[in-house]
C-alpha cells in the first residue's frame, strides 16, 4: 500500500517538478531578454548623448562593429569617432525586431533611425543592425554588430 | 658565361618543375589509395592493410610502428562489429595531395559522428590527417602518418570555408545540416530578415552561380559554445541573368555549439565598394 501512495505521489509530483523547471528556465530567458533590452536602451541613450564613459561599459573590450560600407571599427575607433565629434547625432532611436537567447549569449536584430548633427559627414538614416552579446562578468555586453542601411520606403 | 650561367639556371627550374608536377591523374591515384586504406580499415582486411603500411611505418602522435597501427585498426574493426548499430560515422574530405615520381603527400579531414557523445548525445568531431607516401617497388606505400584533433578555430575556418563550397555546389544540405533552427540572415542589399526556411527557399530560386569564393581578412573568437567571425568573402561568378558577377562582402557571423557541433546561428554581410 505504502508502495502504491509513493508511487502516486511521485506520478503527481514529477510533472509539477518538470513545468517548475520549465518555468525556471523561461524566467531565467525573461530575465536576460529584458537584460538585453535594456543594454540597448542604454547603447541608444548613450549614442544620442556621446556619452562615451557608458559605452565603453556596453561596448565588450573586443567590441567589433561592421559598418553599412562595409568599414570594421574597434571599440576604440567607434568611441574615438563619437570623442572627436566626427560623430554626433542629433537624435537616434531603436525598434526591436527579434531577440534569441543561447545560455550567455544574445543576438538582436534592431532597426535604427538616426539624423547626424549638421556638419557631421558620416551619412544618417535607417539601419538594419544584427548585434550579438555576451554575458561577461555578469553584465551583458555587446561583442560585435554590423549594420546594413535600409532603402526608404 | 652569362648565358650558359641563366641556361643552367633555366634547365634546373625546369627539371625542378617537372619532378614537382602532380598532375590530376596522380592526385586522383593517391586519393583513390587514401580511400582503399579506410576501406581496408573499415572491412578489416588485414593483408590490404600490410600492402598498404611500409615496413618501416610510424602513426603519430602515439609513435606506433606497423604491427600496432594494424592491430589498432582489427582492434577498432571487432569492435564495430559487435555494436554495429552505434559504429562512429567517419568520412573524409578537404583532400590537398602533392606530389613528386617517388613521394607524395596526402592530407585531409576526417569527420566523426559518434552516437555516444558527451552525456550519451550524438556529437560530431574533426581531425585532419597527414600521410606521407614513397614509391617502393612500383607501388605507393605509407611511411608514416600523423593525426590530430581540431580545435574550435580549425573547425569554424573549415565550416566558412564549407558555407562557400556549398554555394558552388549548390549543396542545400549544408545548409539544411549548418543553419540552427533559429537561425537569422539580414541581407544588406535589400535589409531583409530571412530565417531558416526562407533563406533554403530563397537559394532553391537562385539562379545565381558562384564559380569562385575566396575568404580573406578571418577574425575568429571562440568563447564557450559562442564564436564570431569576421572576414570578408570575395565572391565571382554568374548573377541570375547570366552577367558576371564580382563582390567582396565583410560578413559578421554568430556560431553557436549547440546538440554537440557548432551551427550558423546568425549571420549579415556589406557588399564593399
Amino acid at each position: 500500500m505504502k508502495r502504491i501512495v509513493l508511487a502516486m505521489a511521485m506520478i503527481i509530483a514529477l510533472p509539477t517538478l518538470i513545468l517548475c523547471q520549465t518555468n525556471g528556465k523561461n524566467a531565467n530567458n525573461k530575465g536576460s531578454e529584458q537584460a538585453v533590452r535594456q543594454t540597448l536602451d542604454d547603447l541608444t541613450a548613450a549614442l544620442g548623448k556621446s556619452d562615451t564613459a557608458a559605452l565603453e561599459r556596453i561596448y565588450a573590450d573586443d567590441y567589433i562593429f561592421v559598418g553599412d560600407a562595409g568599414m570594421m571599427m574597434t571599440k576604440a575607433e567607434r568611441i574615438g569617432l563619437l570623442k572627436s565629434g566626427d560623430l554626433k547625432y542629433e537624435s537616434i532611436s531603436h525598434e526591436v525586431v527579434s531577440i534569441k537567447l543561447f545560455g550567455d549569449t544574445a543576438v538582436a536584430i534592431v532597426r535604427f533611425t538616426t539624423k547626424v548633427a549638421p556638419g557631421v559627414k558620416i551619412s544618417d538614416g535607417k539601419f538594419l543592425t544584427t548585434a550579438t552579446y555576451a554575458k561577461i562578468k555578469g553584465r551583458w555586453q555587446i561583442v560585435a554588430a554590423q549594420s546594413a542601411r535600409v532603402a526608404e520606403q | 658565361m652569362k648565358r650558359i650561367f641563366l641556361m643552367f639556371i633555366v634547365a634546373l627550374a625546369l627539371t625542378g618543375s617537372t619532378f614537382g608536377v602532380c598532375v590530376d591523374t596522380d592526385k586522383k591515384a593517391l586519393e583513390a589509395f587514401d580511400h582503399a586504406w579506410s576501406e581496408a580499415g573499415d572491412r578489416g582486411d588485414r593483408a590490404a592493410l600490410m600492402t598498404i603500411l611500409a615496413d618501416d611505418f610510424t602513426g603519430m602522435p602515439a609513435m606506433i610502428n606497423k604491427t600496432q597501427s594494424i592491430e589498432g585498426t582489427m582492434a577498432a574493426f571487432e569492435q564495430n562489429k559487435a555494436n554495429s548499430q552505434n559504429r562512429d560515422q567517419v568520412s573524409s574530405d578537404n583532400f590537398m595531395i602533392a606530389c613528386t615520381p617517388m613521394t607524395a603527400t596526402i592530407t585531409h579531414r576526417n569527420v566523426v559522428t559518434t552516437k555516444n557523445g558527451t552525456g550519451g548525445k550524438e556529437e560530431t568531431y574533426y581531425s585532419r590527417s597527414v600521410h606521407f607516401l614513397e614509391k617502393r617497388g612500383g607501388k605507393w606505400q605509407a611511411v608514416s602518418s600523423a593525426n590530430h584533433g581540431l580545435d574550435d578555430y580549425g573547425v569554424l575556418m573549415y565550416m566558412e570555408h564549407d558555407w562557400n563550397n556549398a554555394y558552388k555546389k549548390r549543396d542545400a544540405g549544408w545548409f539544411e545540416r549548418n543553419y540552427a533552427a533559429d537561425y537569422s540572415n539580414v541581407s544588406s542589399g535589400t535589409g531583409r530578415i530571412y530565417t531558416k526556411a526562407s533563406d533554403l527557399a530563397e537559394f532553391k530560386n537562385d539562379k545565381s552561380v558562384t564559380e569562385w569564393a575566396e575568404l580573406s581578412d578571418m577574425n575568429i573568437r571562440v568563447d564557450g559554445n559562442t564564436a564570431i567571425i569576421t572576414g570578408i568573402n570575395h565572391v565571382k561568378g554568374r548573377d541570375e541573368k547570366g552577367q558576371p558577377m564580382d563582390y567582396r562582402l565583410r560578413f559578421t557571423d554568430t556560431f553557436i555549439k549547440r546538440d554537440g557541433r557548432w551551427q550558423v546561428w546568425a549571420t549579415q554581410g556589406t557588399r564593399i565598394p
